[in-house]
Formats: structure tokens, C-alpha cells, sequence
């Protein structure tokens, strides 16, 4: 199994398809350039203001996995389902799966915000002298200590990622080994494994999202707060997929390979997940609004205070219901230039509801806007950029000796 | 329908082949048949005793109810501080049942789970009886039967409208909707099935009743240009609409503030277990039918095997919900909320019901995880006996114990059901076995015309294999046993090649009774779909434009071949949502900010959130009806007499027969010259019909 070298590809294929190596050698270089130089400025934020630096970085941060891990989502749930008419588009989400490994280490800066005090709140109140606590305060105290013990805490984090990098790595590693013999025998293993792999990557990405956002208001929880982080990051992966493919097709490649047609289901898919993300987005508001307990409207009280109101007004209106009119007519769903701008607009979307998630707690009174918000975003997201177009430039565009290639290639939508 | 530059290309290995969903060598009359005589024959020897046994728990229910509505709800358990126990219990539970016939008919179908064509007319009839079963007790529960008009939105005493921020009028709005959303959705699946039955008819009743129920669909493919998009439209509308209703359902427990009921994850949480008792409902009636009716070669033990995935996905799911409150109970510090889960779990009156449920609804599905128990028909009744079990306790736990111990311990207090409730419980269960008895008996419990579409002989890309490779792989070995499976029923059959004979000699002019002496075309039958392709392009090709082909499914590429294009219907759709939406919103923001302002729960007049389950739930309805309405609109029906009903064969358009017609608008047609077209393309049976 050499993965680096693939054989030649297999006759019938409709456009060439071997890796792009150094044909992509200059985006990858204007990528780490562009990596670098907005690591330089978050370098520059965290030492001139550490507390917007972390704050930022983590807002990033989880921008970035969240894609990542929702490009994961995309390749177990294509095993899951046994599909077909995605085969193409698979391979593109695995190279976006490349990303976990380095965003793995990425973490390093999150947990030096979280133990320097900069980051998480409940760092503090973890370790205050419970005698100056009152009784109610005193027994949550005790809970979070149990929680938030730097063991356990660290500890699954290291168990989430372990998970992360186990399953992509299998799924590449088979799904590229297959590019060389082909046959039936690893679709079959990667069928085999998906399914605990949705399961795995489901729960720990609940918890990932517990102990890292939701838990930035400490003393705030929503039971389905998990599946909105889902959400989120399944449909975001979705449109970051799309763009890449999208990309390709611009620079001539794919064109019949990964046709409208291919582009059409996509886009379902992503009307799906804009109505799906509407819908868990409004459980969580509405419940908690209906109910009015203090201790779970802080969430929403904090991001009606001042300019944080119409940031707040305008998420549904420009997250769901912007893009689901935009996704409404057959004819936009079957236009590349449509889902293009549909799909920038969902992943920028994306960021604004995971920075209206993050940085009210950092700003509770009003927007501020650092430079940090554009640079650690941009930075992250670039790397997760450079490791698929690392995949681009190492493995065939998609998956040459599926077996269930042949289904994918020349399919045609059957849609009435 | 492959790209022009497809055609030189090798074609790729395929080395797992795509088991049929059909298995052995069906055929589209031998489908026909075998479904339709269920409803013609007489009844099977077990029918009479099931139904008389089933009819005996629904009297026992009906003689309960009585005594309730004679006597009022006291005669149930239910009392302080459980006010909801069986009665909700067993609301909730019905109406979860309902959902997997939703999910089988739109969910899957819009995911192209092309599977569901063998079950999905079977679980959309659960839907509609299960909901049936629920309706009863909100309205047993309202005491005075007779007062249950007041959750129709129309004003009562002193011009006093409902409360629209209340949960209980959102759950009208959305079960109404539901039931007469998925009434529409199964009525429109059933309508070619029931012109089928019309045309296979032996008594002049059936024939009536079937030809007066299916509007005079004769599968035209104008209309299956309509029919098509639809049934995408209806499909798409029902799918949030599934996801709604029992996330209203959840709101009725949500919205409160009790511990073990203000969650947040409570709508999906909900949804999840819906669609999870729904599947094993679905089980637990298909499995006897298949066997009874020996369907297993079209509701295959492949089917069981997916349905078994998606218990095991769902139930997983449901236990994600359950492990996340009791995760977020202890994190929150809440003690109301950690007071209510140890009760529910470790300490109080009713752990042994959410141990039973744990058990029945995450333990034991997970032995789905192994081929054997997916694939083994008893073993598949058991568990999902067990899962409806504990999909009931799941309802059970939430809202008895829930109850039982609230914020003060001084209102503690327990439940006990009374001979009622029990009796009222069977009697719903008496009532759903007996509805789907008659179901079975007098309406095909298969959808033909979507089994036709997917069988073998009807895929026009299907490559030709020879009977000794057939599912095998490159190298000669069945991929996976269940490829060994489904190739023991043997090879599918290959299409007819000829048009069987007409029963009697068809003149080269069919005069219809009343008819006026013109022409109102001619007709011609075919051999199979891709001939009739054929024909048909050939037919707009040589100049005429008022073709039409009749077919009993819809072919694919059809409507473009008679050169027709895609069906405008979906604005009728559009349409109709916006209005529902709109007079969603104008009744609700008039009636409670306006007219008779009223103050709940502490929100504003103007809050628009509150207002959001019934502008849904309007959305859609609306759209749903003016879908029905366009759909029977564009298609001209119902039309009950047409000239080609004279045509000696025409009657097999609904069950195995391919007709092409050319109409006498055409400012091509020539009578007689047109006819030899037909036959020229090689049509049988060619004929002029009289106008």
C-alpha cells in the first residue's frame, strides 16, 4: 500500500485524476504564507493582549475542527449509508480530515488560555476557598470541580482527539489503499467500521463542545446544546466541501467527474442542514425562553446586552432564513455560481454564530472587534486549507478504484 | 440517460454488486397479481379469528369509554399530584408510532432510500391509525366529550379565543395537520394502486368504488409529470412536518418547569424515539404479513436488516438523549433537577420502569449490531416487541414519575391505574390491530406502482449478466452472504419482448358508447418501457406534439420524451404556504395582541416566538392542500369515462401494459396514417378510439 505512489488509474474514467502534486505547489505556498503571516499576528496579540488573543484563538479554533470534523462526519456517514452518488465528492472530505492531526496539537493554546486564567471562568471559580461560598454556589462548585479537574479534563480531551485522528486515519489509509487493488474487500472493512466511528465521533464531539464553548458560561448547560454543535459544523463542513470541489472545478478539473448533478444532491444536503440547524437552534431558544429560569436565560440574556441585540436578531434571519430561500429554487441548487456564494455565505455564517457563541463572555456590554477575530480564524482555517491541499497534491482526486465508482461516475439525478 | 461522452468510455469494474430490491424474478404482472388478489380473494383462514379478537379488545375499549364519558375522567387513576398518566402515556406513544410510516414515506424517500417502495404503503396506513389511537384521549381527557369543539379555533363565551402561547392548541394544530397532511400523502400513493384494482375489477361494485375512489387516474404521463413532482413536494412538507409534530408533542412537557421535563434537548429527543417505536411497530405488523403472504421476495429479509440499522441508529440516539439529561441534571448543580434523575434512576417508587426502559431501548438494540439478529425473523419480533415495550415505559417514566415528585415534598404522592385505564389501553390497541386488519383486507398493503418502478426489468441502465455471475464479483464469489442471499431466489426476469394477445380482436376502430363518430385518436400497445421510450421520442420526432404514453409506473425520462417539461406545480405549493403562513400570522398577532390581548406566562402581547409551532404547522398544511388540489387540478381528474376505456387492452395501462396515443388535436393526425405510425414503431393492438 504506497498511497505517495498511486498506479495508474484505472480506463473509463471521464477526466484525469492523478494527484496535482506540484501543480499546487504555489497555492500551497500562498497558503503558508497566508498562515504565517496571521501566526505572526496572533503571536503579536498574545503578547500585547492575552485575553483577546485567547478568546479569539478559541473562536477560531473550534471554527476550524468543527469543519474537520464535520468533513469526518461526511466520510463515515458515506460508509454508513452505503452510498454511491458521493463517491467524488468522499475523497474531499478526507482530505479535509487531514486537519485533525495538526489542529490536535493546535489545542496547546487553548489549554495555555484556560490554565493561565485568560480563557474559561470556571477555572477560577474551581479553585476558590468554598468557605466563601454560599450553600447553592458551594455544591455546584463541587460539581465542577469534579468536571473540570485538570486530570479529567485534559485527559478526554486527549481521548476525543484520539478518536478523531484513529477513524480518519483508518478511513484515508484504507480508502487510499483501495486507489491501488480496488475490489470489494475494504469498502466492505470501511462499512464495516463506519458505524461505531458516527457513534464515537457523535459523543465526543458532544463533550468536546461541553467542555470548550458551552462551558464558557459555567454555570449555563442545555442538554441539546451537543447536537447544536452537530449542526453547525456538519453543515459548515458541507459548504467548505462544496467550495473545494468547486475550486477544482474552476481550475478545470473534475468538470465530469463531479458534475451539476453531483452539485444538486449537495446542495439538498444543504438545504437539509440549513432547516435542520433552524430547528435545533429554536428548540434551544424557545424552551429556554418559554421556561425564563434564570440560570438558563443568562445565555441569551448576555447576548441581548447592548450591540450584542442585533447580532443576536440578525443570526436566524442571516443563517437560516437568507440561505433557505437562496437554496429554495431547483435552479440555484444546479448553478456552481449560486452554491458558491451560497456556500461562502454559510461558512461565514458558520463563524459568526460560533463568535457570537464565544466573545460576548470576553465583551459582555458591546462588538468589539480585534484584529485577532480576522487572523486566528484565517490562520486556523488555513491550516486546515493546507492540509487538503496536501491531500490534493498526494492522492487521485477521488477514490480510483471504489467500488462503487461506477455509480458515481455519469450518475444522473432522478428527482422529478 | 448517460452523458454523450459516457457512450465510448469502458464501463468500470463493479466488484459489489447492488442487491435488487426485488428479489427472483418478479414481473410487473406477477406484482400485480400477488398483491391485488389479497384484496380479491377470500380472506385466509386466520383473518376471521384475528379480527374477531382484535374487534373484542376494541368493544372493551369502546364499553370503557362509555363508562368515562357517562361517569368523567375520574374513573381513571389519574389524580394529584399525577394529573397525566395513561392517558398521556398513551397519546404520546400513538403518536410516536405514527412517525416511522412518515419517515419511511418521505424521509426515505427524499434520501432515494428506494427500499421503502415494499413498506412504505403498509407504514403510512400505521400512521394514519395510530393517530386515530392517540386523538382519543385528548379527547376522553377533555371529561365533557362533548366541549371538545373548544380547541377548534373559534371563539367560545364572550367572543374569548384559544390561547395560542399555550402548548395544548399548538399540539391541535400540529396532530391535525399531521393527520390530514399524511392522509393526503397516502390517499396520493394509493391512487394509481386503486386504478389498478378499478381495471382489475370482476364486479360492477368494485369497479365503481375503486374508479369513483381513484378519480380516473389511467397513468397518463401528463399526470405522471404532475403525480411526480407531487409527490416530492408532499414529501418534502411532510418531512419537517414529522419532525414538528412530535416536537410539539415534547413541548407540552418542555415548555413547563417541572425537573425531568424543562430539557432542552426534548425535541429531537423526542423525535428519536418516535421514529424508534415507530420502526418497531412497523416490525411487528410486517413481519406476520410478509409471512402470511408470502411477500418475502419483495419485502426481503434485507429490508428487516435495515430497518434493524435504523432501530439500532434511532434507540442509540434515544439513548444519547438519556444519558445527556442525566449527564446535564448532575453538571447543572440543579437540585430539583438532581433530585429528580436519582429518584427516576437509583432511589424512588419507579426505577425499575427506567431500568426497563434503559434496558429495552439502548441495551437490547444493540444486538443489532450483529448480522444474525437483523436477519432472523422471530428473533426481530422479539426485540422489537421489547423495544415498543420500552418506548412505552419511556412515556411512562417521563411523565408519571416526573410527576410524582415535584418541587415540594409535601404533594408527593403515587399512581395507581384504574380497570379503566387498562381497559382503555387494550381497547387502543384492539382498535389499531383491527384497523390494520381491514387495511390488509381491502386495500394493497404494497405500493405496485412504486415496486413496478423498481424492479430490474424497469432500470433501462441495467447491464445484462449472465445467470451464473449474477451478483457475483470479478472473482466469481458472492461479495457478502447477503449477495449469496438474494441470488438463491434466482436471476430477475428480463422485460416481455412482446405484447401478450388481446382477449378479443381489436377493430381498426373503437367506437365508444356515446361516442360522436370523430376520432379522438389513435392508440397503440407496446412491449415494455424502453420500447415505448422509443416510440415515443420516435413519435415527437416525426412532428407530432399531442402525444401522450400510459404506463402502470412512471418511466423515467418520459416527460421528456413526449416533450413535455417539468411540472409548475411546486408554485402552487409556494403558494399555498405563504398563504397558511400568512394567516397564521395574522389570526394569531390580531387575536392575541389586538383583539383580546391577553397576558401568559409573563410574555408580551408581540412575542412573536410562542407564535411559531402554528405558523408551521399552518405553512404547511395549506401547502399541503393546495399540492392535492393542484395535483388533481393540472391532471384533469377526476375523469371517470375516457374514449381509450373502449380499447380492448387499454385496462392493463394500470397493471403490465405500454400504450402510446397520438391525439386527433394533433394538427398532424391523419386517421388512418397515424395508426400505421404507431404500428410502424412497432405497436400492437393499434386502433382509432371514437371521441
Amino acid at each position: 500500500m504506497t498511497p505517495e505512489t498511486p498506479p495508474t488509474d484505472p480506463d473509463g474514467l471521464p477526466d484525469p485524476v492523478a494527484p496535482l502534486g506540484d501543480r499546487l505547489a504555489g497555492t500551497f505556498r500562498t497558503l503558508a504564507v497566508v498562515v504565517g503571516v496571521s501566526g505572526v499576528a496572533l503571536a503579536v496579540g498574545a503578547a500585547t493582549e492575552p485575553r483577546q488573543f485567547f478568546h479569539s484563538y478559541l473562536f477560531g479554533y473550534v471554527f476550524a475542527l468543527d469543519v474537520a470534523l464535520g468533513a469526518l462526519f461526511w466520510v463515515l456517514i458515506h460508509h454508513v449509508a452505503d452510498a454511491g452518488w458521493s463517491v467524488g465528492l468522499r475523497r474531499v472530505f478526507e482530505n479535509v480530515t487531514r486537519a485533525v492531526l495538526p489542529l490536535a496539537a493546535l489545542i496547546v493554546p487553548v489549554l495555555v488560555g484556560i490554565y493561565t486564567g485568560n480563557l474559561h471562568q470556571w477555572y477560577d471559580f474551581i479553585h476558590k476557598d468554598p468557605a466563601t461560598l454560599h450553600g447553592h454556589e458551594a455544591h455546584i462548585q463541587h460539581v465542577k470541580h469534579v468536571y473540570f479537574s485538570a486530570p479529567f479534563f485534559i485527559g478526554r480531551l486527549a481521548l476525543y482527539f484520539a478518536v478523531w485522528v484513529i477513524y480518519s486515519r483508518m478511513m484515508r489509509t484504507w480508502s487510499a489503499g483501495q486507489d491501488a487493488v480496488g475490489g470489494a474487500a475494504l469498502t466492505r472493512k470501511m462499512q464495516w467500521w463506519a458505524p461505531s466511528g458516527v457513534a464515537l465521533l457523535g459523543l465526543t464531539a458532544t463533550f468536546f463542545a461541553f467542555d470548550l464553548v458551552m462551558s464558557l458560561q459555567y454555570t449555563w448547560f442545555s442538554t441539546i446544546f451537543g447536537v447544536y454543535f452537530w449542526a453547525g459544523g456538519i453543515r459548515g463542513s458541507l459548504a467548505a466541501g462544496v467550495l473545494i470541489v468547486l475550486a477544482l472545478r474552476a481550475a478545470g478539473h473534475l468538470r465530469h467527474t463531479i458534475t451539476v448533478e453531483h452539485l444538486h444532491d449537495a446542495a439538498k444536503l444543504m438545504f437539509g442542514f440549513t432547516v435542520f440547524w433552524a430547528y435545533i437552534a429554536f428548540s434551544q431558544y424557545f424552551l429556554i425562553w418559554y421556561g425564563n429560569m434564570p440560570e438558563e436565560t443568562q445565555f441569551y440574556l448576555l447576548r441581548r446586552n447592548g450591540a450584542w441585540y442585533p447580532v443576536s436578531m440578525l443570526l436566524p434571519v442571516l443563517y437560516f432564513v437568507v440561505p433557505f430561500f437562496m437554496l429554495l429554487p431547483r435552479a440555484h441548487k444546479r448553478s456552481p455560481a449560486w452554491l458558491a456564494l451560497i456556500s461562502v455565505w454559510i461558512l461565514v455564517m458558520h463563524a459568526y454564530d460560533l463568535y457570537w457563541q464565544v466573545m460576548p463572555v470576553l465583551h459582555p456590554d458591546t462588538v468589539h472587534l480585534s484584529y485577532l477575530d480576522a487572523a486566528a480564524p484565517v490562520c486556523l482555517f488555513g491550516v486546515v486549507l493546507l492540509a487538503t491541499v496536501r491531500g490534493l497534491q498526494r492522492l487521485p482526486l477521488i477514490p480510483v478504484r471504489d467500488a462503487r465508482l461506477g455509480e458515481s461516475i455519469g450518475y444522473v439525478n432522478e428527482t422529478p | 440517460m448517460t452523458a454523450p461522452h459516457d457512450a465510448h468510455r469502458p464501463p468500470l469494474p463493479d466488484p459489489l454488486p447492488r442487491i435488487p430490491l426485488v428479489w427472483g424474478p418478479a414481473t410487473y404482472e406477477s406484482v400485480t397479481d400477488q398483491i391485488s388478489e389479497v384484496t380479491e380473494k377470500a380472506q385466509p383462514w386466520w383473518w376471521w379469528p384475528a379480527f374477531l379478537v382484535t374487534a373484542a379488545l376494541l368493544a372493551g375499549g369502546v364499553v370503557a369509554a362509555t363508562y368515562l364519558i357517562s361517569t368523567g375522567v375520574g374513573v381513571w387513576g389519574s389524580n394529584n399530584p399525577v394529573n397525566w398518566a395513561f392517558d398521556i402515556t398513551n397519546f404520546v406513544f400513538w403518536i410516536g408510532i405514527g412517525h416511522a410510516g412518515t419517515l419511511i414515506s418521505a424521509i426515505l424517500f427524499l434520501f432515494r432510500q428506494r427500499w421503502r417502495t415494499s413498506i412504505n404503503r403498509f407504514a403510512e396506513a400505521m400512521t394514519i391509525f395510530a393517530v386515530i389511537c392517540a386523538l382519543i384521549y385528548p379527547t376522553m381527557h377533555v371529561g365533557r366529550v362533548w366541549y371538545i369543539w373548544f380547541s377548534i379555533p373559534l371563539p367560545n363565551a364572550n367572543h374569548i379565543w384559544q390561547n395560542f402561547r399555550s402548548a395544548l392548541i399548538w399540539d391541535f394544530f400540529a396532530i391535525s395537520t399531521y393527520f390530514t397532511v399524511s392522509l393526503i400523502f397516502w390517499y396520493v400513493g394509493l391512487i394509481p394502486d386503486l386504478a389498478t384494482l378499478r381495471d382489475r375489477a370482476t364486479s360492477r361494485a368494485r369497479q365503481r368504488v375503486f374508479g369513483v375512489l381513484s378519480l380516473g387516474w389511467r397513468g397518463s404521463a401528463r399526470n405522471w409529470r404532475h403525480y411526480e413532482v407531487a409527490y416530492l413536494m408532499l414529501a418534502g412538507l411532510s418531512t419537517p412536518l414529522v419532525l414538528s409534530v412530535h416536537s410539539v408533542v415534547s413541548f407540552d412537557f418542555a415548555t413547563s418547569l417541572i425537573p425531568g421535563w424543562h430539557t432542552t434537548i426534548f425535541p429531537p429527543y423526542f423525535v428519536a424515539g418516535a421514529i424508534f417505536g415507530g420502526f418497531a411497530m412497523v416490525l411487528q405488523c410486517m413481519i406476520p404479513a410478509r409471512a402470511a403472504y408470502k411477500l418475502d421476495h419483495v419485502v426481503t429479509i434485507k429490508h428487516i436488516d435495515v430497518m434493524c440499522k435504523f432501530i439500532l441508529a434511532t434507540g442509540t440516539l434515544v439513548g444519547y438523549a438519556y444519558c445527556m439529561e442525566l449527564f446535564t441534571a448532575w453538571f447543572s448543580g440543579n437540585p430539583y433537577e438532581w433530585q429528580t434523575f436519582q429518584d427516576r434512576a437509583f432511589s424512588g417508587d419507579y426505577a425499575w420502569a427506567y431500568w426497563v426502559m434503559m434496558t429495552c431501548n439502548l441495551v437490547v438494540p444493540q444486538v443489532f449490531w450483529f448480522r444474525w439478529c437483523r436477519q432472523t425473523p422471530w428473533f426481530v419480533l422479539l426485540v422489537v416487541t421489547l423495544v415498543n415495550v420500552g418506548m412505552w415505559y419511556e412515556r411512562f417514566v417521563i411523565i408519571v414519575q416526573s410527576l410524582h415528585h415535584d418541587f415540594l415534598p409535601g404533594s408527593w404522592g403515587r399512581y395507581y391505574p384504574s380497570w379503566v385505564d387498562w381497559m382503555q389501553m387494550v381497547g387502543d390497541f384492539g382498535l389499531f390491530f383491527t384497523l390494520t386488519l381491514l387495511f390488509i383486507r381491502f386495500l394493497p398493503m404494497v405500493s405496485m406502482a412504486e415496486v413496478k418502478g423498481v424492479l430490474p426489468m424497469s432500470d433501462p441502465h441495467r447491464r445484462p449478466v449472465p445467470p451464473d455471475r449474477y451478483l457475483k464479483g470479478e472473482d466469481g464469489e458472492y461479495p457478502t452472504a447477503d449477495h449469496a442471499l438474494a441470488a438463491a431466489y434466482g436471476p430477475p426476469a428480463e422485460p416481455r419482448a412482446e405484447v401478450p394477445p388481446s382477449p378479443e380482436p381489436v377493430p381498426a376502430f373503437v367506437s365508444t358508447p356515446g361516442g360522436d363518430g370523430k376520432p379522438w385518436g389513435a392508440v397503440a400497445e407496446f412491449a415494455n418501457g424502453s420500447q415505448l421510450l422509443a416510440a415515443a421520442r420516435a413519435a415527437v420526432a416525426a412532428g407530432y406534439r399531442h402525444v401522450d404514453a400510459w404506463t402502470p409506473f412512471y418511466v423515467h425520462g418520459m416527460r421528456e420524451a413526449i416533450g413535455r417539461t417539468r411540472s409548475r406545480l411546486p408554485l402552487f405549493t409556494l403558494a399555498g404556504g405563504l398563504t397558511g403562513l400568512a394567516v397564521a400570522a395574522a389570526f394569531q398577532f390580531y387575536l392575541m395582541a389586538y383583539y383580546y390581548p391577553t397576558i401568559v406566562g409573563g410574555k408580551e402581547y408581540r412575542s412573536w416566538e410562542a407564535f411559531v409551532p402554528v405558523f408551521f404547522e399552518l405553512t404547511v398544511l395549506l401547502a399541503g392542500f393546495f399540492t392535492l388540489f393542484a395535483l388533481v387540478g393540472l391532471c384533469g381528474l377526476p375523469r371517470l369515462f375516457h374514449p381509450l376505456d373502449s380499447h380492448p387492452t387499454f385496462r392493463r395501462s394500470t397493471q403490465a401494459g405500454f400504450f402510446l396515443t397520438v391525439e386527433a388535436a394533433d394538427p398532424k393526425f391523419d386517421a388512418d396514417g397515424t395508426r400505421a405510425f404507431l404500428e410502424s414503431l412497432g405497436g400492437k393492438h393499434a386502433a382509432v378510439v371514437e371521441a
